[in-house]
């Protein structure tokens, strides 16, 4: 615990604070700890199996699911488990790097909202160190992911001609992922937006000018 | 400024330099890029605070040296 004291209304207000913001910061940081904990353990465990996880968007019905009341085709983006033996060294470069991306991502953007998470927990979420963290998780996200779909778009590629089906088979990226990232590094630099002017707001209310 | 030192506090004379300078404090609000509601705080001397960039781009607006604008005065005993 630490404790932490700030003047409201002229008096010292001591109060103590948990390392992880009184079990916000914990829940959060839970989510993400077991995400890239997966992610690890899903990428080690592959390559030792000499298989790796790669999305693909199936264009064509390539494989066929047989089911009791009848037989399914898969179509859209889904995930694979190709061997590795039958990727070119660069194929299972660019798809390592877009694992490794997506973790050191995860992992950044976690790092980044422990200010944010510590200071809303602490009752004073407009502060100059929020609001930078909160820029600099836009950056990481838009960064991040950016690579991320950047790596993946050739890792799968690459794979999909590795595996001779080229044209059968696309980049598993899709554009609602496309939309989604906009749209959550639209939705931060609004809260971003916000919590400046609450800190501008809670400056008038200190008679700061 | 609200805040008083004991006998001592901080008068803000920016009515005085608007008029000398003929400047209303909305232009003045626009020059600055400072609200006119904070402004008003200041001019009214409710402010309990102020930052230096808004009184460096006070000072420079009304083309007046910090002394200028905020005086202390002590009361008489």
């Amino acid at each position: 615990m630490a404790e932490r004291s700030r003047k409201v209304n002229g008096r010292t207000d001591r109060t103590t604070t948990k390392a992880f913001g009184a079990g916000y910061g914990l829940w959060v940081g839970l989510a993400i700890g077991l995400f890239v904990a997966y992610s690890i353990a899903d990428l080690i465990s592959g390559l030792l199996h000499a298989e790796i996880s790669l999305p693909l968007a199936l264009d064509a019905p390539l494989a066929s699911l047989t089911f009791p009341a009848g037989t399914a085709w898969l179509v859209g983006i889904t995930e694979l488990a190709a061997p590795t033996e039958a990727l070119a060294t660069e194929t299972i470069v660019f798809l390592i790097i877009s694992k490794v991306t997506l973790i050191f991502t995860a992992i950044a953007c976690a790092v980044a909202l422990v200010p944010v998470i510590r200071d809303i927990a602490c009752g004073t979420p407009f502060t100059d160190r929020a609001i930078r963290a909160l820029g600099a998780l836009e950056w990481f996200i838009a960064g991040g992911f950016g690579l991320y779909v950047v790596v993946t778009i050739l890792g799968s590629n690459l794979a999909s001609r590795d595996l001779g089906i080229a044209d059968e088979a696309g980049a598993g990226i899709s554009s609602m992922q496309a939309f989604l990232l906009l749209g959550t590094v639209g939705g931060i630099e609004l809260l971003r937006r916000c919590f400046s002017s609450g800190r501008q707001a809670q400056d008038d209310i200190d008679g700061l000018v | 400024m609200v805040e008083a030192f004991g006998s001592a506090r901080v008068v803000c004379h920016l009515d005085l330099l608007l008029t000398r300078r003929g400047m209303t404090l909305t232009e003045l609000s626009r020059a600055v890029d400072v609200s006119l509601a904070n402004l008003s705080v200041l001019k009214n001397n409710r402010a309990k605070a102020i930052r230096y960039s808004t009184l460096m781009a006070v000072c420079a607006a009304l083309d007046c040296q910090p002394g200028d604008l905020l005086t202390i005065e002590r009361a008489v005993e």
